[in-house]
């Protein structure tokens, strides 16, 4: 990195993979973006180390013109964000701070630290919407959606609260909120209807999902048959092992398991085969 | 399923993806279903178990979804009207 970089910067690791450089005497915001370049461009091609190549993808995160009242934890706030960002962007990206990031931030930090109020305080809805079955033309199941009414900001979708709750692992609260409540409703329909819930991976890493389960049947007394549980492909790429056992342990108790997204996410057809499921959605 | 009735590929990828989950004796659910138009090619073109989608109802409260699956259930047939 050091023979990528100009005499005018310096630079240091800050710990484990990361680094700072700081760039002395900038006239104009592009020269730090040409540095960030350069450190890309030093790592683009497979690095050799004892006989073997190996390829290091680097994110950049630059903070250009800081205000002067910036203090160096405003400033590696700012570069952390910035960071932050491009990693979001995909691998061997550079991204520069703008103000937007740190409203955004601040803004998914308010919704996370409401959304841990809004859990505990029982203040989540549910949502139904009804499967129906093409050859009678009738309701068979429902899928059960977590609502959220902000207080002050109104209704908050939930592609933005589940993506936050999957990051904080407040999901697993909601998903044995979710259960439970749904298989209670369940049980005020009629005999033939089932309803559907929503498991996310990070279901699989953090909670126990056979016993969330088993708790939402036994407090429902709602038949296993009626409860089908929908998890998406993501969802088992990622936690396959983990939810493989899980997954067999619930068709064993009669539970129905559906495969959100199938065809339209990066579908491994071989997941068909290996895992349990009795349904594919798409 | 936005373009199925329109888009004569995607509506030939999605009956074959529906009889691959049926070969494969899964139940197969279309979702997002928001028209007749699309509901007739789901019915004339492909064998879709399952259907969902704002045609028949968006996701509502547990107070409203009682009645709708009252209300839905008591003129099946009109739900699915025979297309194609």
């Amino acid at each position: 990195m050091r023979d990528a970089l100009g005499p005018q910067c310096t630079l240091a690791r800050l710990g484990g993979d990361e680094f700072i450089i700081y760039r002395n005497q900038m006239n104009d915001p592009a020269e730090a973006e040409q540095d960030a370049d350069a450190i890309l461009q030093a790592f683009a091609q497979p690095i050799g180390l004892i006989e073997t190549a190996l390829s290091v993808n680097v994110s950049v995160g630059v903070v250009a013109n800081p205000p002067a009242a910036d203090d160096l934890d405003a400033l590696m706030a700012k570069a952390d964000l910035a960071l932050y960002a491009a990693k979001g962007e995909g691998k061997a990206r550079s991204q520069i701070f703008h103000a937007q990031m740190d409203v955004d931030y601040h803004y998914r930090q308010r919704l996370k630290a409401d959304l841990e109020k809004a859990i505990a305080e029982g203040a989540l809805t549910l949502a139904f919407q009804p499967l129906m079955d093409m050859a009678s033309g009738q309701v068979v199941c429902c899928e059960a959606l977590a609502r959220w009414d902000h207080p002050t900001l109104g209704p908050i979708s939930p592609t933005v609260f589940i993506p936050l709750a999957e990051e904080t692992g407040q999901i697993t609260d909601i998903t044995r909120w979710v259960l439970c409540a749904a298989a209670r409703q369940c049980r005020k329909w009629p005999e033939q209807i089932s309803v559907a819930v929503n498991i996310s991976a990070r279901d699989f890493r953090g909670g126990d999902v056979a016993q969330m389960v088993t708790d939402a049947l036994d407090s429902s007394g709602l038949a296993p048959h009626r409860l089908e549980i929908e998890v998406t492909e993501s969802a088992l790429i990622e936690e396959r092992d983990l939810a493989q056992a899980v997954l067999d342990m619930l068709v064993e108790r009669g539970i129905g398991i559906a495969l959100d997204d199938f065809g339209t996410g990066y579908s491994s057809l071989s997941y068909l085969q290996a895992l349990p499921f009795s349904k594919a959605q798409d | 399923m936005v373009d199925i009735a329109t888009n004569p590929r995607s509506r030939r990828l999605l009956a074959n993806v529906a009889r691959l989950g049926q070969d494969l004796d899964l139940t197969v659910v279309a979702e997002g279903i928001e028209t007749e138009e699309q509901l007739a090619v789901l019915q004339a073109h492909t064998g879709v178990d399952l259907v969902q989608g704002f045609l028949f109802g968006r996701p509502m409260a547990a107070s409203g979804i009682g009645a709708l699956i009252e209300q839905l259930n008591a003129a099946p047939a009109d739900n699915i009207r025979k297309h194609g």
